[in-house]
């Protein structure tokens, strides 16, 4: 059967139907970080108000995967996110969440929570700019604690779990991770903090 | 009326009458113990009797082992006695005692008969001995860090942790009293804490961590063999800057950037690990980071010496990466109107 050259209208049409549909990856693709930086606003202005309210749910230990769980704040990068129970996809859409197998806020031991370094609010952004000293507030609907970092951030490979672990038993830490570099999942960026601080919130609302 | 005072008499009887031992005029006491009180160490009891018939026998037991047996001559109204009980042994043995409930009993005979007795638990909870006899070795790529057991009947477990930032961080819990494992290329440091059982902390109760054993595991070149190996011992030859320190792990070669350790000796000093750059497009680096992870600061700096930041901006690779698609978009759009032929005209009727 003999090769019959299309006509020039029909390769018209397929060429501007493939611009419509690059144009529109395009645009996407541009709006891709608003979208999830807007989607993650959205989310966070909903767990901000529910926080409170979740103080029954978080002293018996139900706070379940999504649900907010902490308030994070550091102050000299200007971060200020609500901290949901769990580390998956759709959890981490707030932004940044608790490793469920740590301990909560103020507890014995390593807590650990997960943040994006891009997208979704992007709350880990500036992790690498951490320094010693730096404070990380964690408040609870009971409690408010303060933990200072120590040490500077390190890089580790992603299946590098020791940096998460619970020990040593001894003291109250935190460990905040992120991706490394940013825009990528390569390595992951961790940094530990210290508990230096614990007040009682409802108390002090009492006072 | 005579009837209905009897009983009152006996109900006022009843209700003030003194407890049988002091009824009988005896009363024990005992110091430096509070019932329930978690103890270790050496603990000072004392304890006093008092009887107005004198004391005939005033005894105290540690877990049934008589500790004081005293039967004083005469009559003795007050007697006073002293026991330092070093709970770290059992009462009576020269063998190590276990972590656990102990009941100490004091109890006095006065010679009219009376007696009074008086019971407190103590918990005993003392800190396991800091482990001994440290060692390491390196062969290839493991670590084997091996020490002595510790003398304590009740040692659970021992737990090895490897620096971390600045601190230390579980590397692993074992029972046994030999550790290995693979962490990877770098310098690490371990230490080991030997964990007792313990009534009063479910947890149980740490000892004082051993000293820090530092040594290096060199990652073999692409393309070369394992390792060297090498062993080392705590309270070595080579200690520098209180820790003390291995110098027996060599053996990889060709390693870029390596350079040697200050005081490193033996085959031609030991490589250090490349420093990562982070700001090549080609982001995994040739090799392994060891557990742990490297410091940030140390790894990502430019070579001027200023933070890398070759990667843009979170959102400008987004909008890079879409204005490429839609230059393409336009691209094709505009070849679609070359390509599309023209229409004719459209005819106008006079």
């Amino acid at each position: 059967m003999p090769f019959r050259r299309p006509s020039p209208r029909l390769i018209s049409r397929v060429l501007t139907g493939a611009a419509i549909v690059l144009a529109l990856a395009g645009i996407g693709v541009v709006a891709y970080p608003f979208a999830t930086d807007l989607w993650a606003a959205r989310i966070q202005r909903g767990l901000a108000g529910d926080l409170a309210a979740k103080a029954v749910d978080y002293e018996a230990g139900r706070v379940k995967v999504g649900e907010p769980l902490t308030q994070l704040e550091i102050p000299r990068l200007g971060v200020d996110v609500v901290v949901v129970e769990g580390t998956t996809l759709s959890a981490l859409q707030a932004g940044a969440g608790h490793y469920p197998k740590t301990p909560l806020p103020g507890e014995k031991g390593n807590v650990a929570i997960a943040g994006h370094r891009t997208t979704y609010g992007k709350p880990f952004n500036r992790m690498d700019e951490l320094q010693e000293g730096d404070r990380v507030i964690l408040t609870t609907p009971l409690e408010r604690h303060v933990y200072e970092i120590e040490g500077q951030p390190r890089v580790v490979e992603l299946d590098d779990w020791s940096v998460i672990n619970r020990y040593p038993k001894r003291g109250s830490y935190l460990t905040l991770t992120s991706c490394h570099p940013e825009g990528s999942a390569d390595y992951r960026i961790v940094v530990r903090a210290n508990l230096i601080q614990s007040t009682d919130v409802v108390a002090e609302a009492a006072r | 009326m005579k009837l209905r005072a009897l009983l009152i008499a006996a109900a006022l009887l009843v209700v003030f009458a003194p407890p049988a031992g002091a009824q009988r005029g005896v009363t024990v006491q005992l110091d430096g113990l509070q019932d329930g009180a978690s103890v270790s160490g050496t603990l000072p009891l004392s304890v006093h009797a008092s009887a107005t018939s004198g004391i005939r026998r005033l005894t105290l037991t540690v877990d049934g082992e008589v500790v004081i047996d005293q039967s004083p001559n005469g009559i003795k109204q007050n007697v006073d006695a002293s026991f330092d009980w070093d709970t770290t042994r059992y009462v009576g043995s020269s063998g190590l005692a276990r972590n656990r409930e102990y009941s100490v009993q004091v109890r006095a005979v006065s010679h009219s008969g009376g007696e009074d007795q008086l019971s407190a638990l103590a918990i005993v909870n003392n800190q396991p001995a800091v482990p001994s006899g440290l060692s390491t070795s390196v062969a290839g790529r493991d670590v084997t860090i091996a020490w002595d057991a510790n003398p304590e009947p009740d040692i659970t477990g021992y737990r090895v942790e490897r620096y971390f930032g600045s601190d230390y961080v579980e590397a692993a819990t074992v029972t046994e009293t030999i550790f290995t494992e693979a962490p990877g290329s770098g310098r690490f440091s371990y230490r080991v804490v030997a964990i007792r059982h313990s009534d009063a902390s479910p947890e149980g109760i740490e000892s004082v961590p051993t000293e820090q054993l530092t040594m290096t595991v060199s990652a073999p070149a692409p393309g070369s063999g394992a390792g060297g190996g090498g062993t080392g011992k705590s309270g070595g030859s080579s200690k520098r800057g209180g820790s003390y320190s291995t110098n027996g792990s060599v053996g990889a070669t060709g390693l870029p950037g390596g350079a040697a350790l200050p005081g490193s000796r033996g085959l031609g000093g030991i490589p250090e690990l490349p420093a990562p750059e982070w700001g090549s497009f080609k982001k995994r680096l040739p090799y392994k980071l060891p557990k742990g992870g490297v410091p940030l600061r140390a790894s990502a700096v430019s070579r001027s010496g200023g933070p890398l930041r070759i990667i843009p901006p979170d959102g400008l690779r987004w909008v890079a990466l879409g204005l490429l698609f839609l230059c393409i978009a336009g691209f094709a759009r505009l070849m679609a109107i070359r390509i599309t032929p023209p229409s004719e005209p459209a005819k106008i009727e006079a």
